[in-house]
């Protein structure tokens, strides 16, 4: 019996002998030389495609606007934009006098929620605005000063109880901030309160003064469900001169708030005379007939006249009461909202295509004299609201921005590139192999 | 002639010595690995031609590296064709029956029936006779997966 290593030897006698091979070395030499030409060409590619994507990334996301000159005079885009929600935010920064606001949903690599466009409108850029404690309440969380240089919100902070946020749906609102967007400084109202604020109503009456009503959650989160939900308010509308130590004055006034002329001057939901001058604290004003919902009127800016649609449901013709009665029909298409009036003859009002989809907004004025009809701004999905457009600015012709950055969903983008590099590494690998001397 | 240049050409007359010296028993082990004479052919070409590179820095002692190329090349290799094997947990407790144990025809079937690290154990316990140790170093494997491919009984075989 022969052993194992025996036989093995007698196997391996079968071997191959083939003749001498003298260029060997140079073969091999050449061998290497392809393969470290061949790595650095795909390391080459593969940094081209990263730096490519990278690159168009950049610029997918940076502003197509060019910085506005200085004393560039603000003025309302000839058109609204969808924004996207992996924009940037402004980190604090200033941004200059905005448009108007855009509540949207914002989205990170990792993480979305609740956001707030600023349209700058001195360059039509967009951008989320990263609010010092902002609540992100939903419904009107943000207030745009009427010459769009300050933004009103709901500020987020503690509480000297258990806060109700809905089981931590929502943030605990304890106050009021102005955001500045001219110098980025922030200027807040902290309420003492136990259980936190339930936030109601946020309006400008004018350029400085912000007008807004809260009551005062009864009950925190560790109160039994059956008593959440319940808050508690003693004052109705406050006026608080933005910066005034003493906080938000009460009006003593229990009605809710449709919109403002901008000009200290308040419209209320109802009553004969539902025009509150700040000023006078007087009710004066045309009684509205027939209005359907809140927040589609407007007050003239001497506040003698308000524009709305008419009628018991929304669109409807819009109209204009005066002291001297309700006018008729001004234009024959339904209009959704009276957005404010351009001066003290001209009404801008919003008007839809309802065949498109989205539904598309337009932004129109009409002139109560001559009954001339302008068509001002393309809104597009943007629903104008009473805080959330510069109304002043209604009167300056709407300027042409370049359209704005629409940045790549970066979860898309790193995909892309994680697959770039390993298409790259599957290549070189693959050609490394096959590569031969 | 730079002092670049003439390292160069010492490294390749070196190298060019030792292919002479040592390529006929490369291709006996390569031989043995692959079961093939132009597998093993191109398995020594290729265990030389990527000692290349590194040639000044090993050219007092090649061996150990250029077998540690060849086995872990032959196994690799293996992993690019494993369609063609059929890889085994165990060795071969039988030849096949009425046939000489002795043939090497015999043997070098019962060897490409192993899987490729199985028969670079193999091989290199009881025809280069490397300990476990330096078998495991070489193929860059365990020491306890070395026993196991390599503590098998082969019928009419001793020890």
């Amino acid at each position: 019996m022969s052993t194992l290593r025996e036989r093995l030897g007698d196997l391996a006698g079968s071997a191959p002998v083939p003749p001498p091979d003298p260029d060997l070395w140079d073969r091999a030499r050449r061998y290497h030389r392809r393969r470290r030409v061949g790595t650095a060409a795909v390391a080459a590619a593969c940094v081209l495609a990263v730096v490519a994507l990278v690159g168009l990334d950049t610029w997918q996301r940076s502003p197509s606007t060019e910085p506005a000159a200085p004393g560039t005079d603000p003025a309302l885009p000839a058109r609204f934009w969808e924004p996207s929600p992996w924009l940037p935010g402004n980190d604090g920064e200033p941004t200059g006098p905005l448009a108007g606001l855009m509540e949207t949903e914002r989205k990170t690599f990792l993480s979305s929620g609740d956001g707030v466009v600023g349209v700058s409108a001195t360059t039509g850029e967009y951008r989320f605005l990263d609010l010092p404690d902002d609540a992100h309440e939903a419904i009107q969380g943000h207030a745009l000063s009427p010459d769009g240089t300050k933004v009103a919100y709901w500020l987020t902070g503690e509480t000297s109880g258990t806060p109700q946020t809905g089981g931590g749906q929502s943030l605990p609102v304890v106050g009021v901030g102005v955001w500045d967007s001219e110098t980025g400084e922030v200027i807040r109202h902290v309420a003492e309160t136990e259980h936190g604020l339930a936030p109601d109503e946020l309006l400008w009456a004018d350029r400085n003064r912000l007008v807004v009503r809260w009551a005062h959650w009864r009950v925190g989160d560790d109160a039994p469900t059956r008593d959440q939900g319940g808050a508690y308010d003693r004052v109705g509308l406050r006026v608080w001169q933005v910066g005034d130590p003493k906080g938000p004055v009460g009006l003593g006034v229990s009605a809710f708030m449709d919109s403002t002329n901008g000009a200290g001057q308040l419209l209320l939901s109802g009553g004969k005379r539902p025009v509150l001058d700040l000023e006078t604290a007087e009710r004066t004003g045309p009684q509205v007939k027939r209005k359907p919902l809140l927040h589609i009127s407007a007050l003239s800016p001497d506040g003698t006249a308000i524009a709305y649609p008419r009628g018991n449901r929304n669109p409807g013709r819009l109209v204009v009461a005066t002291a001297s009665g309700v006018s008729d029909p001004l234009v024959e298409d339904k209009v959704w909202a009276a957005v404010g009036w351009v001066d003290d003859d001209t009404v801008a009002f919003v008007t839809r295509d309802a065949d498109l989809d989205p539904i598309s907004a337009t932004i129109e004025s009409i002139s109560l004299s001559t009954g001339e009809r302008t068509e001002l701004i393309e809104a597009g999905t943007f629903q104008p609201l009473p805080g959330n457009l510069a109304t002043d600015l209604l009167a300056v012709e709407p300027r042409d921005f370049a359209e704005p950055a629409s940045p790549w969903n970066p979860r898309i983008v790193g995909g892309l590139l994680g697959s770039a590099v390993l298409v790259a590494l599957m290549w070189l690998w693959g050609w490394r192999r096959s590569v031969r001397p | 002639m730079s002092d670049r240049d003439v390292s160069t050409q010492q490294a390749r007359e070196s190298f060019e010595e030792y292919v002479a010296a040592r390529r006929t028993a490369l291709l006996r082990t390569a031989y043995l690995l692959t079961g093939q004479h132009a597998d093993a052919e191109d398995l020594v070409q290729m265990a030389l031609v990527k000692a290349v590179p590194h040639w000044r820095r090993i050219s007092d002692d090649p061996e150990p590296y250029v077998r540690r190329i060849l086995a872990r090349e032959a196994t690799n290799r293996w992993r690019r064709r494993r369609w063609r094997e059929v890889s085994s947990d165990v060795l071969p407790e039988t030849l096949s029956e009425g046939t000489d144990p002795t043939d090497r025809e015999v043997l070098r079937q019962a060897l490409m029936r192993l899987s490729p690290r199985q028969r670079a154990v193999v091989v290199l316990r009881y025809f280069d006779d490397l300990t476990e140790q330096q078998t495991a170093e070489v193929l860059g494997i365990g020491l306890g997966t070395v026993k196991s491919h390599g503590h098998t009984r082969w019928p009419g075989c001793g020890s």
